[in-house]
């Protein structure tokens, strides 16, 4: 109990630096003002004072954060400067749709991996090619694969809608290409991680009480390989989170990749502010989920 | 392309001061929750007043105040909330509205027709408040039904339009793709209606003639040019162009625009030389610039340019032979280093812009002016346009209405930046009262001749470098029937049919 609590208590902690920090980094970033990409070439410098003082922007930056935090605290995220949208209604749109990719994502990534990992285990014959074809889907980059897959499955084969984001059919295919990189590391890791406990005591004891090689592998071995698995897809989970851009871009998939590059150039700093508070906030419960896993796995890290 | 009254009946004016519009009877808006019975009601004279106040409203946001606060008597007191009252409109009848302005303008009914300016009810406003740009309620040919951000807008047909028989289509939906391919592809599949070619397909939708390849013939291929105008600002306070007109023409000849389209644009647009862009009247009967590398050299060779860079570097060789006191005292004398550098140009990143900077710089080295280009976002460059920060720097003119007058006001004293968009901070007596005296006119004659002679007078001036005018180049699918495209990019989609 004390192992969640303690956890617990230093993501409130992370939690509360990154809010400060992602507030003050801003006003350290590169010259650009958003009250003058709202305002576009038409208007004039009285305008964009105007404005300004509107925003609240004129106001010292202790108390810019001081009315921030405020209204962060009533789950008030404000409103984009450039479009005007409510941020929290538009991130409940659009996080739901970035989180539903990157978990299937992640289960394709999962189940393909192990699966690479253990032909390449039981069969060594086969083993050059497998890993060829780990490092080759490692290695492509997304956006690159995007468009193949557009191009091949979506309009030469004609076997799904090209863009679109309502059917269960769209999912797939943008899920697909974010899964392949993480794929080919579940896969390195099952292999690296099987090689080196295949090697040890416990294993050799197994086989000397008979028990079938598949057996072996699939149970005793997998079993104790899970942990890495579950720490580098946790990773790579968070990393998925916040790497939609380019196949939402290609795919046209209405997410938070989308949101989080325009308001970054465009400086629309209240919707940063939000996509940095979002993700972190992600990040740090999957830590925490991954964390509690951890202790599920292997009760010992409880300690 | 010419006015046609919407919910304006009609409108009139002796002086182009005082203007008197009557509104259409029975026009309805569009049914929608924010009303009493959810049923649109009419439009009345009363929410023109509501809808033109609600842009300059002081507690607004002032995005588009602009469009009428210099122009309507009392309007900049009253949007930045000096007055209660707006002096200029005054309603007359249930059905006729006075507008008093500041000066005679007579493209004031055009200034009308730009978006911002629509007839929104009161009710809708107030209900969805921040969010009524999210619920939009009007009075088009098509009601407003769904928007998802980076996905699709939906708009439905508007059955009470105040045009009889039309919109003659039930749905109108704008599938926002980010990538231009992908949507080319979603086009040739047939998901969509019509589409832009992105420039990476250009080469295989055309053949090298300019006519379309036999396998696209199926589709209907429009050009349109946009009523735009790309160009670089010459800061004309800044060196090297300060007073050097002869260098400012120099350039603008040196500037090969069709290589610059044929390459770069892979030829979606026609050469800029001059503002005014064609399909827009009042544009100089003269054609403006065109390419003349020859014409250029002896411009560059009688303007000031060499003649001031050799001048500061002959004294820079100079001082690098002085020693002590004699030295310091030179020093302080001396011309700043950073005008013997290359002239700095700033361009936006994304798109073409960056290409076409590159090719500007190219074609100008080849006549021996030297550029250095820094790329910058739009922001950046909004905010270094207005403080004049760079010599010469990227920006397009767009027309929002159909008239010439939208290229001209942009070089006037009153708007010189940071107070308005005079950029160039371009300053000519004489333009100034061919302004005047043009938008004080009715008669479109009389005033076309004018709008020439301020186009003939900015080619001369040339406070800018033309570049092109862009053009789309579209595939509509065959049994899209009765759609025009124009300049403007509004699309008379309530026209459109569909026949298969």
């Amino acid at each position: 109990m004390t192992y969640h609590l303690r956890k617990f208590g230093q993501s409130l902690i992370a939690l509360f630096f990154v809010v400060t920090l992602s507030f003050f980094l801003i006003y350290k970033a590169p010259a650009g003002d958003p009250v003058k990409t709202m305002l576009g070439f038409q208007v004039t410098e009285e305008d964009v004072q105007r404005l300004r003082s509107e925003l609240g922007l004129d106001q010292s930056l202790v108390i810019q954060y001081y009315i921030y935090c405020k209204r962060l605290l009533k789950g008030n995220l404000g409103r984009s400067i450039i479009s005007d949208f409510d941020i929290r209604q538009e991130i409940t749109r659009r996080f739901p749709l970035t989180l539903s990719l990157a978990i299937i994502a992640i289960l394709i990534a999962l189940f393909g991996g192990v699966i690479l990992g253990l032909l390449n285990t039981f069969y060594r014959s086969i083993g050059p090619i497998i890993d060829f074809i780990i490092v080759g889907i490692g290695s492509i980059p997304v956006f690159y694969l995007g468009l193949i897959i557009v191009w091949f499955f979506g309009y030469w084969l004609d076997l799904f809608p090209i863009s679109g984001y309502k059917g269960g059919m769209n999912l797939l295919p943008p899920s697909l290409v974010l899964a392949l990189a993480p794929m080919a590391n579940v896969a390195r890791i099952t292999v690296i991680k099987l090689d080196q406990i295949l090697g040890q005591d416990f294993i050799r004891t197994a086989y000397a009480m008979g028990f079938p090689r598949r057996k072996v592998i699939g149970k005793f071995a997998l079993k104790n390989a899970l942990l890495s698995l579950v720490s580098s897809l946790s990773n790579s989970f968070a990393l998925l989170l916040g790497g939609t851009f380019f196949v939402e871009y290609i795919f046209g998939w209405p997410g938070m990749g989308l949101l989080a590059v325009d308001a970054m150039l465009n400086y629309d700093y209240p919707v940063i502010q939000s996509i940095v508070l979002i993700t972190a906030v992600s990040f740090i419960t999957i830590n925490l989920i991954t964390d509690f896993v951890y202790g599920l796995v292997d009760p010992r890290v409880m300690e | 392309m010419n006015l046609k009254p919407g919910i304006a009946e009609s409108w009139e004016t002796k002086d182009n001061k005082t203007w008197i519009f009557t509104i259409k009877k029975g026009i309805k808006f569009h049914d929608d929750p924010a009303f009493e019975s959810g049923k649109g009601r009419e439009v009345t004279v009363n929410d023109v007043n509501y809808s033109l106040r609600r842009l300059m409203d002081p507690k607004g946001k002032g995005v588009v105040a602009w469009i009428l606060k210099g122009y309507i008597l009392g309007g900049e007191e009253f949007s930045s909330g000096k007055a209660q009252e707006l002096k200029g409109v005054e309603i007359l009848d249930d059905r006729k509205i006075k507008f008093t302005l500041t000066r005679p303008y007579s493209p004031f009914p055009y200034r009308l027709t730009i978006y911002a300016t629509a007839i929104v009810p009161k009710e809708a406003v107030e209900k969805y408040g921040d969010d009524f740009g999210r619920h939009p309620v009007g009075t088009g040919p098509f009601a407003f039904k769904n928007w998802v951000a980076d996905a699709e807008i939906e708009l439905i047909r508007n059955p009470k339009y105040w045009e009889k028989g039309l919109p003659k289509v039930d749905r109108l939906r704008f599938v926002l793709l980010r990538d231009e391919m992908v949507a080319f592809l979603n086009f040739t599949k047939g998901e969509l209606d019509l589409v832009n070619i992105p420039a990476p397909a250009v080469s295989s939708v055309m053949e090298e003639d300019g006519s379309v390849k036999k396998e696209y013939r199926k589709y209907v291929f429009t050009k349109n040019t946009l009523a735009r105008t790309e160009f670089y600002v010459f800061l004309l306070i800044s060196p090297p162009w300060k007073g050097d007109r002869l260098l400012r023409q120099a350039l603008n000849y040196a500037i090969d625009r069709e290589e610059i389209i044929k390459f770069v644009l892979k030829g979606r647009g026609v050469p800029a030389n001059q503002m005014v862009p064609p399909n827009i009247w009042g544009f100089a009967s003269n054609n403006g610039y065109q390419y003349n590398p020859d014409l250029a050299k002896e411009l560059l060779r009688k303007s000031g340019f060499f003649k001031a860079r050799e001048l500061k570097q002959r004294r820079k060789t100079k001082l690098d032979f002085m020693r002590g006191k004699e030295k310091e005292k030179a020093e302080a004398n001396s011309p700043d280093d950073e005008e013997l550098r290359p002239v700095r140009l700033v361009a936006d990143a994304g798109g073409d812009t960056e290409k076409i900077a590159v090719a500007v710089q190219e074609q100008l080295r080849r006549l021996g002016v030297n550029i250095k280009i820094d790329v910058v976002q739009f922001p950046q460059l909004v905010d270094l346009a207005f403080k004049g920060q760079a010599p010469i720097f990227r920006l397009y003119f767009s027309a929002i209405y159909p008239h010439p007058e939208n290229f001209f006001f942009q070089f006037l004293r009153e708007n010189t930046a940071p107070h308005g968009n005079n950029f160039f901070r371009y300053s000519n007596s004489e333009f100034e009262k061919l302004y005047i005296e043009a938008t004080s006119i009715s008669e479109k004659e009389k005033a076309e001749s004018l709008y020439r002679k301020m186009s003939e007078l900015i080619i001369e001036d040339a406070p800018a470098l033309f570049l092109y005018h862009p053009e789309q180049w579209v595939l509509i699918q065959p049994y899209v029937k009765g759609l025009r495209l124009n300049g403007l990019e509004f699309f008379p989609f309530e026209k459109v049919s569909i026949e298969r």
